[in-house]
């Protein structure tokens, strides 16, 4: 499966949280590899604690060289030989492969031509040959990349793939409306994916929503509220939840939601058990969220049709 | 089954004795090898559909002992430096030929070669027009000097051999044929599981003494000494260097004379085949050791290598009389065949335990 990772604003946690599905796939066993199609700011290194491509991978053999035709192919890093975390070394027995292929080091957007179409269709063909999951973290909003993933699908060799989509946005009015344009809107993915020849339904039925930074009124956190500001949290809450149904962005094409965390928020990390249990750093419910996440990914039942 | 052009243009091709220095021959080459994006077995017409690469030009074909489908052979012209390990810029120019496979109508190969000739500093300067080049495909000519086992050296450790530069990348060429029959019509793009592809990196050189920098790449490697004997005997192996570079780079190193320069890439494609039935199969039964599923239960992931690959080994099936020691060679050091009968042996007590296991659940 070729999983695109986008949002209509920047700073929802798209990378971080799809960094850190990652990894608990290939922890669950399954093969996976993440592309970091962020071209204008290729950081996916940062997240996923490999210092040497923390800004992009140098010495021109990224997925910016690639696509312009520099290389024959782009840079594959092993991440259980590159992960500066010492309790995700050696790769845990069971994993399965994970591989970030990193853009260039000082990388930016660039326009899109049609031998780069053809070059990205042949990656991510072998790609999908090779892992079962590859997951392509998109920049925000309805940029350069999405344009060639969205063209890119459409042809022939990879329309026997499966491909899916998933919108992230953070839980708020701004946000939820942004992110039911992306989808549904004028020039949006399902809108733009049409035009370039995708079957409307099925592209259609191929996205979901995950919902990020979410405050649970329940929570903790929440603990020391005033009656009066729980009681508006809730309100405000039911609010949100009618506006997203509203906006077909609702329960029945939601993925998942994942809980207001520091550690997704300021340290933008991967989230691994320690963090949660020794160093009690990240919440119960994050890592919970997460799984859930990361197992619903690759259940064909959250992608059946609708 | 003949062969069109190529190294078999010029029967005899044997290398001059001597390993470095001018007039040399060395064939270099890579074979990629994976599994078809299919979710069955090719039949043999289909076979042949997606390996016609090249209008007009007869795809081969053999049934026995596995169906076996070969492409005819692609030329392309390339202009660039040679590899060196010593870092030498040596152009070459000339041709390159390539071809893809499908074997057991679920195996896809890809495989690029070229004889690379070393012409010494008398054809510093001398440059053949293309049509020459065109006349003999498969050969590039260097000028300049550059020793064949620094050609050897730079070509068989190149990291990747996809990285940028400017020196020829025969991995690159044979990687895009492999795409481009993956991406063939025919196939339904959904493979029963995933698989990584291999590559495989191969030289030939001449007979000759050992050099000074083999021993390095050859650590850890299976050196198989076929005879003492260097009488100029046609089809002659001297000796033979398998190294397992990396989880999915294998390269292997001959040293012989008098060879068919087509068989030799046969040998070569053979062996990546066996080698990827080896790796894949391996990394299938170590992942579900790790996880096994208890109570007797056949790990999910082993029933698809039963489906795909099991009959698919048969070792040197197309190899000719005098390649045959490589082969042997190899069978007893790293040996094979012996891993392979050792993993299906564990395949095989898998399926009884969970017969058993079935049989057991059916009697409560």
């Amino acid at each position: 499966m070729i999983l695109f990772a986008t949002s209509d604003k920047g700073g929802t946690g798209r990378s971080v949280t799809s960094c850190n599905v990652a990894l608990r796939c290939a922890l669950r066993g399954s093969d996976v590899c993440y592309l970091d199609f962020d071209f204008g700011s290729p950081t996916a290194g940062a997240i996923l604690h490999v210092g040497s491509a923390a800004r992009g991978i140098a010495g021109g053999r990224g997925l910016h060289s690639y696509l312009e035709g520099s290389v024959a192919a782009p840079a594959e890093l092993d991440l259980w030989r590159h992960i500066e975390r010492a309790e995700l070394r050696p790769r845990p027995a069971g994993a399965g492969r994970l591989v970030l292929l990193p853009g260039d080091e000082g990388g930016g957007e660039f326009p899109i031509d049609d031998e780069m179409i053809i070059r990205c269709q042949r990656l991510l063909r072998r790609l999908a040959e090779e892992f079962e999951l590859v997951i392509v973290d998109l920049s925000a909003g309805r940029s350069y990349a999405l344009q060639l993933v969205l063209e890119v699908t459409a042809r022939p060799a990879l329309q026997a793939m499966i491909t899916r989509w998933l919108v992230f946005h953070r839980w708020t009015r701004q946000h939820i409306i942004a992110a039911a344009g992306l989808a549904y809107g004028e020039h949006g993915i399902v809108d733009t994916g049409a035009a370039k020849g995708h079957d409307r339904d099925r592209l259609y039925d191929s996205i979901r929503f995950v919902r990020t930074a979410v405050p649970d009124p329940e929570s903790s956190q929440f603990a020391g509220l005033l009656p009066t500001q729980a009681a508006w949290l809730q309100e405000i809450d039911a609010e949100l939840q009618k506006l997203a149904a509203r906006q077909r962005v609702g329960r029945s094409v939601l993925l998942g939601s994942v809980p207001l965390d520091p550690v997704l928020q300021w340290r933008e990390q991967l989230i691994i058990d320690s963090d949660v249990w020794t160093l009690r750093i990240a919440n119960l419910e994050t890592n919970a969220a997460l799984d859930a996440l990361a197992k619903d990914v690759l259940d064909e039942d959250s992608w059946e049709g609708l | 089954m003949g062969v069109e052009d190529g190294g078999g243009a010029e029967p005899g091709d044997a290398p001059p004795a001597g390993a470095a220095g001018g007039g040399s021959r060395v064939l270099v080459g890579e074979v990629r090898t994976g599994l078809l994006a299919h979710s069955r077995a090719l039949t043999e017409p289909e076979a042949t559909a997606v390996v016609a690469l090249r209008p007009g030009f007869q795809v081969r074909v053999s049934a026995r002992p596995v169906p076996h489908t070969v492409s005819p052979d692609l030329t392309l012209g390339v202009h660039c430096p040679v590899p060196s390990a010593s870092g030498a810029r040596r152009d070459g120019l000339g041709t390159v030929l390539s071809r893809a496979s499908v074997t057991g109508g679920r195996l896809v190969q890809a495989s690029t070669h070229a004889r690379i000739i070393l012409g010494g500093p008398r054809s510093v300067g001398r440059r053949r027009p293309w049509a020459h080049h065109l006349a003999h495909p498969g050969g590039i000519e260097v000028g300049g000097r550059l020793s064949a086992d620094d050609l050897a050296d730079g070509f068989l450790l190149a990291e990747t051999g996809d990285g940028p530069g400017t020196t020829l990348d025969l991995g690159a060429v044979c990687g895009r044929l492999l795409d481009q029959v993956q991406e063939s019509p025919i196939l339904d793009q959904k493979p029963p599981f995933r698989a990584r592809r291999t590559r495989f990196r191969f030289v030939l050189l001449p007979c000759g003494p050992p050099s000074a920098g083999e021993p390095v790449c050859h650590s850890g490697s299976a050196d198989t000494d076929t005879t003492s004997d260097r009488s100029p005997a046609p089809g002659h192996v001297c000796r033979v260097g398998f190294v397992v570079a990396g989880e999915t780079v294998r390269t292997l190193r001959i040293h012989g004379s008098g060879l068919d320069l087509v068989s030799v890439v046969g040998l070569c494609e053979d062996l990546a085949l066996h080698d990827w039935l080896l790796t894949t199969v391996q990394h299938v039964v170590a992942g579900s050791r790790v996880r096994a599923g208890g109570g007797g239960r056949l790990p999910s992931q082993l029933k698809p290598v039963i489906d795909h690959l099991l009959h698919v080994w048969m070792p040197a099936a197309r190899i000719g009389e005098e390649l045959l020691p490589v082969w042997t060679g190899l069978e007893q050091r790293p040996g094979f065949s012996r891993q392979w009968e050792s993993l299906v042996a564990w395949i095989r007590d898998q399926l009884a335990l969970s017969l058993l296991a079935g049989l057991g659940d059916g009697a409560r």
